[in-house]
């Protein structure tokens, strides 16, 4: 009888183990969705002559499958949106974004020195903004909010309009 | 079909259609996300587990803490109630308004290895080392979080937080601002009613005032009568903080309570008073050392109702240094001086002697949290040296090695030594057959019990939404109280108490947090524990070394919080006890469930279901009174926020 319990109270809580469930969607999501608005406040100026808006990632992450979803029905200035998934840092090629997940095993020095004018790095690890990145998730009170280096914004040669930089918080 | 087949089939069935929806809710969240502005986003609280387990990640010991969503999401009434989220802890319900609650085993009523504390306040009696857990109440909703450590505490904490260590922290005045007015009954309540204000006085004072009480309801008598347990309790208090400098922050709370719990169901309740004042002054020097000192005061007041009577005064006062001396070695040291004035009111045939006593504790400690390899290899030696009045001086150190191998994974071990100093029924407490004829005594010879404990564990975060964490731990004990025999004849009086145990327990504690969806958590642990004890040369130990305990060997819970649409929540809570050996209590599944629904920014419905599986099951038999059964029970809640 007491098995018989166990099994059903069991049941209760882990059912949805079975059924797929991306883990930490809306964090992905909600990246996703603010790398998408970055678009809005910033001018590559003429760093980007490809046909296509590229977004860059080094290395696995959830914001790949929440990007993809952005590209299926979503334009940057009337250009479609590709994915690049890079593998290590000797892949990376030009692309308008380069987002660096939290759990890519490469340092950060070896990801920035293939970085070129007109990549805008976005990272989510603690520090990265005053490593060398642009712009930098940090959660705070629960809440998402980004870090901006405007010395490595400048190095990429790219423009990021006042009303996004007064949501940031400035680290250089 | 049973009862309670039928509820968990209704229930299973409640959460399919959540489940078949996760997938959808993933793409049409994307949409809507994208149609907010950046504003909004920001604005949007994101669920992960790593927010709450940053420090975890840091603690090289067996440490789970239970934070005010998973109390919220329980329905639980009283702070036992709230312990038994944790895995790590044992926690029975004995009857009404008397609880067992222990870490890594040992537990009794008298649980005498757990050091309790609220807000750094102690609150045990040195009548017997032990916690009143019926005076001990905190408006839950202020509750930040629990901390639980089990493991010995000694080398920071001192003495008797040999297997653990509770810490439950209210939030500051800063984060209870405004309104707070609850009010609920049920089936097993005739009534609970908190009122809450708080506000700022100025930009650098903010305060919280309160009033809380509760009626209990009884719980049974194993042959279906009532136990007339049902005890009322009232309690007030007032907090204040204040930022004197943007480096100084004084913080003051105080509080008043009055109650009459009743666990023998007798026509006179026990009566139980209380008030204590807290002082604390933290100041942050830099971002390399800061420290604390802390005063309190505090003073209980237990009458039996037969004429036995406890007055207890604690003064005390703590100070804590925390500097970082190098990039490599952080070093926390500090000292601490308590007076209890313990006065006892005796009985003629049963008492403590002499019925008023002073205790004096004062302590010094020192801690090394030193920096092997950076972020890599931490050593952490400690030790806190004490001189009680009973034993003169204690030693507790601590060894700890933490091993970073990549920044979500700590594999720690660590070598302690913790002590239980003698309390006053070790060694002051008598109880008579006749005037001059004593039958159970405590022992000026009663020496401390000691523990030395070898721990290993292992915390990986996997994902950003999964946490684990295992410990394991094997105790070596020495000098455990026994119950030897006396030279009378026939019944072999007196009892007296002595230091005949020895032994080893061992265990593994395994936990875990899991974030499935965005609204959908899961935690959760399990515990596996052995005793093996045995009597020390020389010993006739009464008890035949049990310590007096009762531990089962499995335990798990398991809490589920799922947000549904339309303003409602979903709390299920979910836990096994495996058998109790002696006195035998059968093992039991114990399943909470809630559902709340918040119509607006200020109200807050909940109703409650408790123990739902079993119309009535016993948790913990005590030495007396009688065993009792707690019944399943259902209350509702209203709550108002503004």
């Amino acid at each position: 009888m007491g098995l018989k319990r166990l099994w059903f109270a069991l049941m209760l809580c882990c059912f949805a183990v079975i059924v797929h469930a991306q883990p930490g969607e809306q964090e992905a999501n909600l990246k996703a969705a603010f790398i998408y608005n970055f678009t809005k406040y910033i001018d590559w100026n003429q760093h980007d002559n490809a046909n296509t808006f590229i977004i860059g990632v080094i290395g696995a992450s959830p914001v790949i499958a929440s990007l993809k979803e952005i590209a299926e029905t979503n334009t940057v200035e009337s250009k479609k949106i590709e994915i690049r998934v890079f593998d290590n840092p000797d892949q990376i090629e030009f692309c308008n974004i380069l987002f660096i997940p939290e759990t890519t095993p490469y340092p950060l020095s070896s990801i920035l020195e293939k970085t070129n004018k007109g990549m805008l790095t976005i990272s989510e690890e603690p520090e990265f903004a005053r490593k060398g990145t642009a712009f930098n998730f940090v959660i705070k009170n629960g809440k998402l909010k980004f870090e901006a280096n405007l010395k490595a914004l400048g190095q990429a040669d790219v423009k990021a309009g006042s009303q996004l930089l007064k949501l940031a918080i400035i680290v250089n | 079909m049973l009862l309670q087949n039928k509820v968990l089939l209704i229930l299973f069935f409640l959460n399919a259609p959540l489940f078949l929806c996760a997938q959808k809710n993933a793409r049409s969240d994307m949409a809507s996300l994208l149609k907010l502005s950046l504003e909004d986003l920001m604005n949007i609280k994101v669920t992960s587990v790593s927010k709450n387990s940053e420090k975890l990640e840091e603690a090289a010991s067996a440490i789970q803490v239970i934070t005010q969503a998973d109390i919220h999401n329980s329905g639980a009434k009283t702070l036992p109630e709230a312990l038994r989220l944790a895995s790590n802890l044992q926690v029975a319900q004995v009857n009404s308004s008397q609880w067992a609650i222990s870490a890594r085993g040992f537990n009794n009523v008298l649980a005498n290895k757990l050091l309790v504390l609220i807000n750094g306040r102690a609150v045990y009696t040195p009548m017997y080392a032990g916690v009143f857990w019926d005076v001990q109440n905190v408006l839950l909703e202020d509750i930040d979080r629990i901390e639980v450590i089990s493991g010995p505490g000694g080398a920071l904490w001192g003495s008797n937080a040999v297997n653990g260590v509770i810490n439950v922290i209210t939030k500051s005045s800063k984060d209870t601002k405004g309104f707070y007015a609850e009010a609920g009954a049920g089936s097993n309540l005739p009534g609970t009613a908190s009122l809450r204000y708080g506000g700022k006085l100025n930009d650098k004072i903010t305060y919280r005032m309160f009033g809380a009480g509760f009626h209990l309801g009884n719980t049974q008598l194993t042959n279906g009568s009532k136990a007339n347990d049902e005890w009322t309790m009232g309690r007030a208090g007032l907090r204040m903080d204040w930022d004197v400098t943007p480096k100084d922050l004084i913080t003051f709370e105080g509080s008043i309570y009055s109650g009459r719990p009743n666990p023998d169901g007798n026509d006179t309740s026990i009566i139980a008073r209380g008030d204590n004042l807290t002082v604390r002054w933290s100041h942050s020097a830099s971002a390399r050392s800061d420290f604390q000192l802390q005063f309190y005061y505090d003073h209980t007041l237990r009458n039996f109702g037969n004429g036995f009577k406890e007055v207890l005064k604690t003064y005390d006062i703590d100070w804590q240094n925390r500097v970082a001396l190098s990039d490599r070695h952080e070093v926390t040291y500090g000292a601490n001086f308590r007076i209890m004035d313990h006065n006892v009111t005796n009985l003629p045939l049963f008492g403590f002697f002499p019925g008023r006593k002073d205790l004096y504790l004062y302590s010094a400690f020192a801690q090394d949290k030193i920096a092997l390899i950076k972020d890599r290899l931490r050593f952490t030696i400690g030790a806190k040296i004490e001189h009680n009045s009973y034993t003169d001086f204690e030693f507790q150190p601590n060894a700890r090695l933490a091993f970073t191998p990549t920044k979500k994974q700590t594999i720690w071990a660590a070598v302690s030594q913790a002590v239980r100093t003698p309390s006053r029924i070790d060694r002051d407490f008598v109880a008579f057959l006749a005037p001059g004829l004593a039958f159970i005594r405590g022992d000026s010879n009663f020496v401390s019990e000691t523990l030395t404990a070898y721990e290993l564990g292992w915390r990986i975060q996997p994902s950003k939404n999964l946490s684990v964490s295992a410990s394991s731990f094997y105790n070596v004990y020495d000098n455990i109280r026994s119950a030897e025999p006396g030279p009378i004849p026939p019944f072999n009086i007196p009892i007296t108490f002595g230091n005949g145990v020895k032994g080893a327990s061992y265990g593994i504690e395994l936990s875990g947090i899991y974030q499935l969806t965005s609204w959908w958590n899961l935690k959760g642990g399990y515990t596996f524990f052995k005793k093996d004890l045995s009597l020390k040369s020389g010993s006739k130990d009464a008890n035949n070394a049990t310590a007096e305990s009762d531990d089962p060997q499995h335990q798990f819970v398991i809490q589920s919080k799922v947000i549904l649409p339309a303003r409602f929540e979903f709390g299920t809570v979910i836990r096994y006890i495996d058998k109790l050996p002696k006195p035998y209590v059968p093992s039991y599944f114990g399943l909470d469930l809630r559902v709340g629904w918040r119509p607006s920014k200020a109200i807050e419905l909940n109703l409650v279901a408790q123990n739902l599986l079993d119309k009535y099951h016993s948790e913990f038999i005590p030495a007396s009174p009688s065993a009792r059964e707690i019944e399943r029970s259902i209350y509702g809640k209203v709550t108002c926020r503004f």
